[in-house]
């Protein structure tokens, strides 16, 4: 008993090992800088639950923005390789619509829909990748403005199965049963449920990224040709980025379902696909939190600028411009440079 | 023994290559010249699978390899340099070094992330890497990123780079363009160092001086063609070669 | 039943609706050819046009051709002050031009629904009536606006085909290196095109505008309609852009009625996908040729 205890502390010590032997990365699954990242992200959702209390009103709006965060990240990952897709609300829809129909039509419990949503984003999201990402840049960009508008036409279309435009109703909602108090309101359910699954994705990401694949992405992104002449096959590594990012938008796309108890195809237009692709650019794309800060900084905006929403978006426009012309790496990137700065002087 | 017969190339309507054989040993230099636009680069991205050939065929040790994409083919053993985009901006040395000693690991998507930063054993990869960036002076530039070394320094990355995958045979497509002249020479000397480590080398270098003192035997392309082939002094008296290059804009 | 005249009904609103699409999309691939820019401020240019001619005729009360000219003449300015002072340093930046002008077109779409408010604007086109030859039915207001958009077209042409502007323009496009060789000044290229480019997009969202609803956010849909007609025809393709225009007109006539308008754009949509697979330079390759 005794022993089997100390083996698990010293497993945990080793993965979490700090080697001083020379400035290359020590061979832990996850590092000062990742572990550092998770604890910062867990401890600023709670303080935000703690903060924003009974108040429907902020719970409200941090709910959303972790859901919007994590559809920002899902995102962040396939820019990462360096493909920047216009479309991808589109697996947003589809898991948002799989969890539902799974939960409405096939009378599963939503832990099941959410599963489903993510097997679905990640499934249509293979073959689209692997067919898709022999594009590049522009073109890239094109098409996956085309499939997302092809997506949505698609909702509509097929209003048998997806319910039309006028969308599906009376979505049930996420709530954790069995447990009293506070976790049994759907609002304070549905933050707590989508900050868990945010700090998960958060640490599996941190956890590829950091290891070779991390830099095998980045190789791809910087400079493709030459990763491939390194033996690397650059095309499957691509399509891995791309389905990670299906998966984790159809997940958000289904929290979003059952947060919201209703979903229409309108709701996974290009404006839906633009505001990941502004969160990430905002927020920084060389880092993985960049698109979380990303959306951090933009997804109140809605909910502060209630009134005057055209106001929102003349912010929105010129906010998004004028970090592309001065900021070009984001709000991580410019910290970073400053840090930099500030250590050389 | 990298083998390439009857490569021919069509983009469009325009022939790049017509009807070429080239041969490269494993511990030997072959020098492949030509002015601009003979075709050189072109050739070398038939072999390496970058480009697919209209016509022709490529042999390593006996195995066809025309059809392969470029991992395969470098994973085989046939590894190209660049000319121009040759590094990895934002890499560092060292993170450049230990992409290429794990690039073409067997390892897949989920071994490699449960492995953490090394997909293999940390000790050897280290080992390595620290022996590369040692033998091909980029000690000093081991945390610096890629693209804010000297030039010369950035050419040192790329046949380290190259050396890590463990190549049978080396392309390398104009190495020296840009260099000093003693950055040129610096070049060389680790060029010619390479066939005593059983490596073959096919180098492109427009330094018609450089091609013809480094290689033991020479190429000469010009609009596609093999023009004239022998070595080093055979081809630098060969009149159709002076005059390829002289005719020509250079 | 599809009777001979039926057909040439669909023919003829194809190729009307296909000569306003061409015009729409020849500025945005003129810009794109030249300064490799994907330019979104486009789809703002036809949607400011139009606001200004409601703001003429509508509520100063100026004789409506009147406020066209005027709309498209103020748009020029505004597009030359915007290349001088925020395009110039995105010059083929693809990607940077594409979200800058993502900006800046949500902005002025905010822009336009603080000043004018949600609702349609109700501009009342000048000419009413129907023209009809052989059976076919035809507005008049259509006819005169598809009229001036071949006019257009055939003014780019003659531009880009015999004057010494155009020709520079093409060298640029084409080969900007040896354009530079040859002492055309990029910069001034840069500044002709793009105000070319937005003059025809005002010159079609101040036409076009009225034979539809004037919303705020009409600015998106010739920017879509851009995007479809500049993919097919290729990115800085002008007889492609034509072409693609009318071809998209025709497709929209004829399987708009065979199959509805949701199934075409469906239709439309995998189009593009396909094309972009096969034929990423257009259906007509040989435009700028490049990437």
């Amino acid at each position: 008993m005794r022993r089997s205890r100390r083996d698990i502390f010293s497993m945990l010590r080793a993965a979490t090992a700090q080697d001083g032997l020379s400035n290359y990365p020590s061979g832990s699954l996850l590092g000062p800088w990742e572990l550092t990242t998770v604890l910062v992200m867990a401890l600023t959702l709670t303080l935000v639950a703690v903060l924003a209390g009974n108040d429907s009103f902020y719970m409200h709006i941090a709910t959303t923005v972790v859901i919007t965060a994590g559809f920002a990240l899902s995102l962040g990952v396939i820019t990462r390789v360096g493909y920047w897709s216009l479309g991808h609300a589109s697996f947003m829809g589809l898991g948002a619509y799989a969890s539902v129909l799974a939960v409405t039509k096939l009378a599963m419990p939503i832990v099941v829909g959410l599963v489903c949503a993510m097997l679905i984003g990640g499934l249509t999201a293979a073959p689209i990748g692997a067919v898709l990402m022999r594009l590049r840049g522009a073109y890239f960009i094109m098409v996956t403005f085309a499939l997302g508008e092809l997506v949505r036409l698609t909702f509509v279309s097929e209003s048998s199965i997806f319910g039309g435009s006028g969308g599906i109703t009376k979505i049930p909602p996420l709530v954790f049963t069995g447990l009293g108090g506070r976790f049994s309101s759907p609002l304070f359910s549905a933050y707590l449920l989508a900050s868990a699954l945010l700090v998960s994705e958060m640490v599996i990401l941190l956890t590829i990224v950091r290891s070779s694949i991390g830099r095998i992405w980045d190789s791809i992104r910087e400079n493709p040709d030459l990763a491939e002449s390194q033996g690397i096959p650059i095309h499957r590594y691509k399509v891995y980025a791309f389905v990670i990012g299906g998966a984790m938008a159809g997940l958000a796309g289904a929290l979003q379902a059952h947060y919201l108890q209703f979903i229409s195809p309108s709701m996974y237009d290009f404006s839906q696909s633009i505001k990941p692709i502004v969160a990430v650019i905002v927020g920084g794309s060389a880092f993985l939190v960049g698109p979380l800060l990303g959306a951090s900084l933009l997804g109140p905006l809605p909910e502060l600028f209630r009134e005057w929403h055209e106001y929102e978006r003349i912010f929105y426009g010129i906010t998004l411009a004028l970090v592309v012309l001065l900021m070009p790496y984001g709000v991580v990137g410019f910290v970073r440079r400053m840090v930099d700065r500030f250590r050389r002087a | 023994m990298l083998k390439a017969e009857g490569i021919w190339k069509r983009f469009g309507g325009v022939w790049a290559l017509y009807d070429v054989d080239l041969e490269v040993g494993e511990a030997e230099i072959v020098g492949l010249m030509g002015p601009n636009g003979a075709g050189k680069s072109t050739l070398i991205g038939a072999i390496s699978g970058f480009v697919a050939p209209t016509k022709g065929r490529v042999e390593f040790n006996g195995n066809e390899i025309s059809g392969l994409p470029p991992h395969k083919v470098a994973q085989i053993g046939v590894v190209r340099t660049f000319q121009q985009t040759s590094i990895l901006n934002g890499f560092s040395v060292r993170d450049s070094l230990l992409l290429s000693l794990e690039g073409a690991s067997a390892k897949g998507f989920i071994a490699r992330a449960m492995s953490g930063p090394y997909a293999g054993d940390r000790e050897r990869i280290v080992t390595e890497a620290e022996a590369l960036t040692l033998e091909l002076g980029l000690d000093a530039y081991r945390d610096l990123p890629a693209e804010t070394l000297p030039y010369g320094r950035q050419r040192a990355l790329g046949i380290a780079m190259a050396l890590a995958t463990q190549p049978s045979v080396i392309l390398m497509d104009e190495p020296g363009a840009g260099l000093t002249q003693p950055e040129r020479r610096e070049l060389g000397q680790t060029i010619s160092s390479l066939p005593s480590r059983g490596i073959g080398v096919l180098l492109v270098e427009h330094d018609v001086a450089m091609v013809l003192k480094l290689s033991d035997r020479v190429l000469v392309l010009d609009h596609g063609r093999v023009i004239a082939k022998g070595t080093p002094s055979e081809v630098r008296s060969d009149e159709r070669v002076i005059e390829a290059y002289l005719g020509g804009v250079d | 039943m599809l009777t001979l005249a039926g057909l040439l009904q669909l023919l003829i609103n194809g190729i009307l609706v296909g000569l306003s699409y061409a015009l729409i999309g020849l500025g945005f691939t003129l810009v794109f050819g030249v300064m490799r820019m994907l330019n979104l401020l486009h789809g703002s240019a036809y949607a400011w046009a139009a606001f200004l001619v409601f703001v003429g005729a509508n509520l100063i009360g100026i004789p409506y051709w009147l406020a066209v000219v005027l709309a498209v003449a103020a748009l020029a300015p505004m597009a030359a002050l915007v290349e001088r002072l925020i395009l110039r340093s995105l010059v083929g930046n693809e990607f940077a031009s594409l979200v800058v002008t993502l900006g800046l077109f949500i902005s002025l779409e905010g822009l336009a629904l603080l000043v004018f408010g949600p609702d349609p604007l109700p501009i009342r086109p000048p000419l009413q009536g129907v023209l009809v030859v052989g059976g076919v039915r035809v507005s008049s207001m259509r006819a005169l606006v598809a009229g001036i958009a071949l006019l257009a077209i055939i003014a780019l042409w003659f531009t880009l085909r015999r004057t010494d502007l155009g020709r520079a323009m093409r060298a640029v496009a084409e080969a900007p290196e040896i354009a530079a060789l040859m002492g055309i000044s990029r910069g001034r290229i840069y500044f002709a095109s793009y105000v070319i480019g937005m003059t025809l997009a005002a010159l079609a969202g101040a036409t076009l505008a009225p034979a539809f609803s004037v919303t705020p956010s009409i600015g998106l849909t010739p920017l879509v309609k851009s995007f479809i007609v500049v993919i097919i025809g290729g990115l800085g393709n002008v007889p492609g852009a034509v072409v693609a225009g009318l071809g998209l007109g025709l497709l929209e006539s004829g399987s708009g009625f065979l199959v509805g308008t949701a199934r075409t754009g469906q239709i439309v949509f995998v189009i593009i996908i396909l094309t972009l697979l096969w034929r990423p330079e257009g259906i007509l390759a040989g435009g700028t040729g490049r990437r």
